[in-house]
């Protein structure tokens, strides 16, 4: 399947076979979108669920995507605020305050089948979910996927300065906190 | 990406390196695209009929609106109307009858006999022939009864 730039995937949508275009575009980016949903609402079932409402979204308001914002920053940008809503509705659903569903997300990780990390690894998914909402989404974009603080302030509407500062404070907590529980 | 060390006492984040540690269901990413063009794609036929449908339904609600009301009018006004016109004749009968009874009441009985005779309403009745007609007053004429036992009969 030829992999294509986004201007030809935008070309192809907007003026040659949308459906066409647009599966390419999902193929393309279905996996980057996946990792970041999954880092944040922990299940793969509701991973799922997101992705295809990001998609979805995607579908419907991609003849209005102006192209000052790159293609990926955009879709990041649907996923991270439909993942946080799941959270929110969870968070209603059952009346619970955010704490608990913090304790559920580190519940439903200790249960999770696809799990594949070891021990190290599940104290640091941990420790990660102690973080306030935003400070998680900051550090896992900068941590496990690497993207610049420009795109990241691109995707989360911010200045690169505040998410500095953000990034740096999450560290140090989710390192503290390693060091606490391992010793 | 960084290398995934797999130390038992990490001191700081790059000790534990930046490996997602989750995975998918098998083939998830190989059936994603098919999944997520199928939903779309009943999503846009469900949207289809309801375009072609809109117009038609909007239709037939006119017709509903428009039966829902002229019922409410024909209830409300027509029938209320005829309804209160018939009390109207109704109270009006009773009246009479009332009027009748009383008037019966101070009369004697040959009087009374007399004036029932002479009460052309009840032989002008359609449905009773002359020889009919005749006989009623005969018998009434002849009988020496009273008004109760003339309304019983």
């Amino acid at each position: 399947m030829p992999e294509l730039s986004d201007k030809e995937l935008l070309n192809t949508i907007n003026n040659g076979n949308k459906n066409y275009g647009f599966y390419l575009l999902v193929t393309k980016y279905q996996e980057r979108l996946y990792w970041h949903i999954r880092k944040i609402v922990i299940s793969h079932e509701d991973s799922d669920d997101v992705m295809q409402n990001t998609f979805i979204k995607a579908w419907n308001n991609i003849n209005n995507f102006r192209e000052e914002a790159t293609l990926y920053t955009w879709l990041y940008r649907i996923a991270t605020n439909e993942s946080l809503n799941l959270l929110k509705k969870k968070k209603r659903r059952f009346f619970i305050p955010f704490v608990d569903v913090k304790k559920e997300l580190a519940n439903s990780l200790e249960s999770d089948e696809y799990f594949t990390g070891d021990e190290i690894q599940k104290k640091l998914q941990k420790a990660i979910l102690k973080l306030p909402e935003k400070q998680r989404v900051v550090f896992n974009m900068r941590y496990f996927d690497e993207m610049k603080y420009q795109d990241i302030a691109q995707v989360l509407n911010s200045s690169e300065g505040a998410l500095k500062a953000s990034y740096h404070h999450a560290v140090k907590k989710v390192e503290e906190t390693l060091k606490n529980e391992t010793y | 990406m960084k290398k995934h060390t797999n130390k038992k006492h990490p001191d700081n984040l790059s000790d534990i390196g930046n490996e997602t540690p989750y995975k998918t269901p098998d083939n998830y990413f190989d059936n994603f695209p098919g999944k997520i063009m199928n939903r779309i794609n009943s999503r846009k036929r469900a949207k289809r009929i309801i375009t072609v449908a809109k117009p038609y339904l909007a239709v037939v609600s006119i017709f509903v609106i428009i039966f829902l009301a002229w019922n409410f009018v024909i209830t409300e006004f027509v029938y209320e109307r005829q309804k209160n016109q018939e009390i109207v004749r109704d109270t009006n009968a009773e009246k009479q009858t009332d009027k009748a009874y009383n008037l019966y009441q101070t009369m004697d009985t040959y009087t009374m006999m007399s004036s029932l005779s002479e009460d052309k309403s009840l032989l002008y009745k359609d449905s009773l022939s002359v020889q009919e007609r005749e006989a009623i007053i005969n018998y009434l004429s002849e009988s020496d009864m009273s008004y109760y036992a003339i309304a019983s009969q």
